[in-house]
């Protein structure tokens, strides 16, 4: 009796763990850019020489609790690395007047999430995405990453009547269409456009 | 026999049925009146930087912390209608949505009782609102309405 549970217990583990493995290697396969993402995380360790091949397609993800709740508290958060550090040093020094709105806080937290948006903005997004945002830029930079040349030549084969449509309100609002926005997956193929 | 015994257990059914529902909305009521410590102490100060400022004030009122709620104004540079209710609903327990699409929790503490449990984010709202519909920053006697009309819904 006591051998048979035992054996039961451990073919118990052994159906879980090749669950797990079954699983974890699909989602590799499935998600390309998070993949990317990930070889990234385990590269940073290996230093400069790793960081320069293996640029990541997506945008790095937001990180900062403040930022996501602060930020996403109006809008969608961007990540940082949607704009050249530059963008984020003007943004976070007019918040009083965050384009024609009162977006001030305390000094101490907006100068936090200054810092945070320019240790993460474009330059140091170690990005594919954010290097076409940052090439594209001629002269002086926007300050919405909707007006960056890059994003521009992206969104230009849909009419104002698309992104004006009551279920995506603007194309400020990335996650109404970019399904993987919050994750900073602009891929076309996680794009759906609701009606 | 059989019948009596039915009857009887329906009756306790209905006298159980009708405690709980005097508990359930005596709970509501006891939820939707009383402010947590936070908002309290905060409504006191308001009340008395209130009484210094002017002599003749009377207490807050939630009726006209609803006529504030409801206010329309022209905004000055484009004479766009601006509200309260304009992103917050006209009714403060249901969903709202920003000019930009993103969801808003209900403002109403009946339905959501993280609201104005913050003394620094009631403030950062009540200037940035109230800059937004008013072009100025609200008095404490008109924030101390606003509350005061909050917790009466």
């Amino acid at each position: 009796m006591k051998n048979k549970s035992r054996f039961l217990v451990v073919l118990m583990l052994m159906t879980m763990s090749l669950f797990l493995i079954a699983t974890t290697a699909y989602a590799d396969k499935d998600e390309d850019d998070e993949k990317e993402y990930n070889l990234l995380g385990k590269l940073e360790h290996s230093g400069e020489k790793g960081k320069k091949i293996f640029q990541i397609r997506s945008i790095p993800p937001v990180t900062d609790t403040t930022y996501l709740k602060e930020c996403g508290a109006c809008h969608f958060a961007y990540q940082p690395g949607l704009l050249p550090e530059k963008s984020w040093e003007k943004i976070f020094s007019g918040l009083e007047s965050h384009f024609g709105e009162d977006a001030s806080l305390s000094a101490e937290k907006a100068k936090s999430l200054r810092e945070y948006a320019i240790q993460n903005s474009a330059e140091k997004a170690n990005s594919k995405r954010a290097n076409k945002i940052l090439r594209s830029i001629k002269g002086e930079p926007p300050l919405r990453a909707s007006d960056t040349p890059y994003l521009i030549h992206e969104h230009n084969e849909f009419p104002a009547s698309v992104l004006k449509r009551k279920s995506i309100m603007s194309i400020a609002n990335c996650g109404a269409c970019h399904t993987t926005a919050d994750r900073g997956i602009y891929s076309e193929r996680y794009i759906h456009i609701p009606k | 026999m059989i019948i009596k015994t039915k009857s009887l257990l329906n009756k306790y059914l209905i006298l159980g049925g009708l405690f709980i529902l005097v508990l359930v909305v005596h709970q509501n009521e006891v939820l939707a009146f009383d402010k947590n410590p936070v908002v309290k102490a905060f409504q006191k100060q308001l009340e008395s930087k209130a009484q210094n400022q002017s002599p003749g004030f009377k207490g807050f009122s939630a009726e006209e912390g609803e006529k504030l709620y409801h206010l329309k104004r022209a905004f000055s540079k484009d004479g766009e209608t601006r509200s309260c209710t304009s992103c917050h609903t006209n009714d403060p327990t249901k969903p709202g949505e920003t000019k930009v699409g993103k969801a808003i929790k209900p403002l109403a503490p009946k339905v959501n009782n993280e609201r104005f449990t913050d003394v620094e984010k009631i403030e950062k709202w009540f200037r940035r609102n109230c800059k937004w519909v008013l072009e100025r920053e609200c008095t404490v006697v008109e924030k101390g309405h606003f509350i005061e009309f909050i917790y009466s819904i």
